[in-house]
């Protein structure tokens, strides 16, 4: 799992994520800290699933936490020809800031992409706050 | 030559493909669903198409035309490829309202479909040892749709959001209780990638069981919003521009500028019921085209340049999978003549086309076009029967 370096500080940790698809797409983050995920925010309606920069919490609070972050996009409003394709052209970027590394950007790996569903495909990115 | 212009074919559609990335490796196949009917700009140049007057259709990354002729030897003497670059290249920007063409505000983007530009290349064997190698673009620079057909658009996009959402809830419920395969818990990629899909599959399942609950009813919303999608819009200006280059006499050599064009088709599209429910149009066309050409050898007598201008319109007829169409084109400025042909096109099948066209196509001489062709095939010979008809 890929991680962001977090400090000592009180200062916030803040996501953006890129969302570049021709689905029609949603994201929801996700903070675990111990047991299961819980829900922090989705995306605004009509965003595509774009996020723009909101804060996950604070440095000192998110050390060994895991933020996940799912965009599940729908090929409803794409031809049957076009589906393959937009999947094989996801862009999605997500941004961490506010920790020791400053922006930090990462990149959907192909095992985060999920499509055992013929009509949906979710994209689930996990990062460690370290 | 034909084996050097198959090459090249073949390497620019490996190139293309090479760029969509490794997300998925099945993609790179060209498989019946790349296949298209021969009405690309590289072979409407040539007068080679069924029909001159024709809207693009950019839904897919790589189209695979083969025209009619399988000659007697058995080898294909015409065919062509059109790729579409915007499908082998990401976009961080895109949505799907920006692909469709509008905002949050159901504000129309009319010129948002350049994006789906196309390119093509065709490899025609013509009588008399001539071989012609043609390149075009072709893109749909303006496009006005319905206001009741973006709203529409635009109401089954929130709906399925909705739908998503729940769907979301769903996944959220079954990882509570069956959490998901992390990688630090397997020695290998491989044996995480293994459990991983497994547990997706009967997520899947679960999620799809699930919405039916909460009474998401996904067949319905998803033939909706294909309705929507196939509507055709209210007006569309297309704009082509091909070139072509000749080889005569089998020979790389002796090549040179063949044909040069670049012409424009308003289309206007009307429904033929009035409740708008059916796919059935009327579609009228409006067709202007510049040719300009060098070396056209006729019968193997060298016929000076010409500059032509071809007007023409075209009445079309579309019920659902088959379409009925007549066209007129009058050509003028150095060469006169006309086109007048009808042509009918019917799907069989989602990616099976009878297609066809008969009338006058310009020339003096020789100038009865018989197209028909049944497509369906691209690696396998047999799988693709031309019934060429006799031109005079």
């Amino acid at each position: 799992m890929e991680n962001y370096i977090t400090d000592d500080s009180l200062k916030h940790i803040k996501l953006e994520m890129q969302a570049g698809v021709v689905g029609i797409a949603v994201t929801r983050v996700y903070i675990k800290d111990t047991g299961n995920y819980k829900k922090l925010f989705d995306s605004e309606p009509g965003a595509g699933g774009h996020i723009s920069e909101t804060k996950v919490g604070v440095n000192r609070l998110l050390e060994n936490d895991i933020l996940k972050v799912n965009t599940y996009m729908d090929l409803s409003n794409l031809t049957p020809q076009q589906r393959q394709k937009a999947i094989a052209n996801i862009y999605i970027m997500y941004t961490l800031s506010g920790g020791v590394e400053g922006d930090k950007n990462f990149e959907v790996d192909p095992l985060e992409i999920d499509t055992t569903d013929p009509l949906r495909v979710l994209i689930t990115k996990k990062l460690k706050f370290v | 030559m034909r084996f050097f212009l198959l090459v090249f074919c073949l390497c620019f559609s490996t190139i293309t493909f090479s760029q969509t990335g490794n997300n998925n490796n099945n993609n790179n196949n060209v498989d019946l669903d790349d296949l298209e009917v021969p009405d690309n700009p590289a072979f409407i140049l040539l007068d080679k198409a069924p029909q001159t007057i024709q809207r693009p259709n950019s839904s897919r990354a790589l189209g695979v035309s083969l025209l009619h002729d399988i000659v007697s030897e058995g080898t294909l003497n015409n065919m062509a490829i059109e790729v579409t670059p915007f499908w082998m290249t990401k976009h961080p920007n895109i949505t799907a309202l920006k692909f469709y063409g509008i905002d949050k505000d159901l504000k129309q983007y009319p010129f948002s479909k350049l994006k789906l530009a196309s390119v093509s290349m065709a490899y025609i064997k013509d009588k008399d040892s001539i071989i012609n190698a043609s390149f075009g673009v072709r893109a749909t620079v303006f496009e006005l749709k319905r206001e009741s057909d973006v709203k529409d658009y635009y109401a089954s996009y929130s709906k399925i959001e909705s739908n998503i959402f729940s769907g979301l809830d769903c996944i959220d419920n079954y990882g509570n209780t069956n959490p998901e395969p992390e990688e630090e818990d397997y020695t290998s990629r491989n044996l995480y990638a293994i459990a991983l899909q497994a547990y997706r599959v009967a997520r899947t399942a679960y999620v799809q069981q699930c919405e039916k609950g909460k009474g998401v009813d996904r067949d319905t919303y998803s033939t909706n919003m294909q309705e929507i999608i196939n509507r055709k819009p209210a007006i569309a200006v297309d704009l082509a521009i091909a070139y072509n280059h000749r080889f005569i006499d089998n020979a790389f050599n002796s090549n040179g500028f063949g044909r040069f064009g670049v012409w424009s088709t308003t289309a206007v599209s009307l429904f033929l019921d009035k409740d708008q429910t059916s796919h059935n149009y009327v579609n009228i066309y409006g067709f202007l085209r510049y040719l300009h050409e060098k070396n056209n050898i006729v019968t193997g007598a060298s016929i000076d340049p010409f500059n032509a201008y071809d007007v023409g319109v075209k009445a079309e007829v579309e019920f659902q999978k088959l379409s009925v169409g007549y066209e007129y084109i009058n050509r003028s400025g150095d060469l006169e003549g006309y086109r007048s042909a009808g042509t009918i096109r019917y799907q069989v099948l989602d990616d099976i086309f009878i297609t066809g066209s008969f009338g006058n196509n310009f020339q003096k001489q020789d100038d009865v076009i018989s197209l028909f062709g049944i497509q369906w095939g691209f690696n396998n010979l047999l799988q693709s029967i031309g019934v060429p008809s006799p031109t005079n």
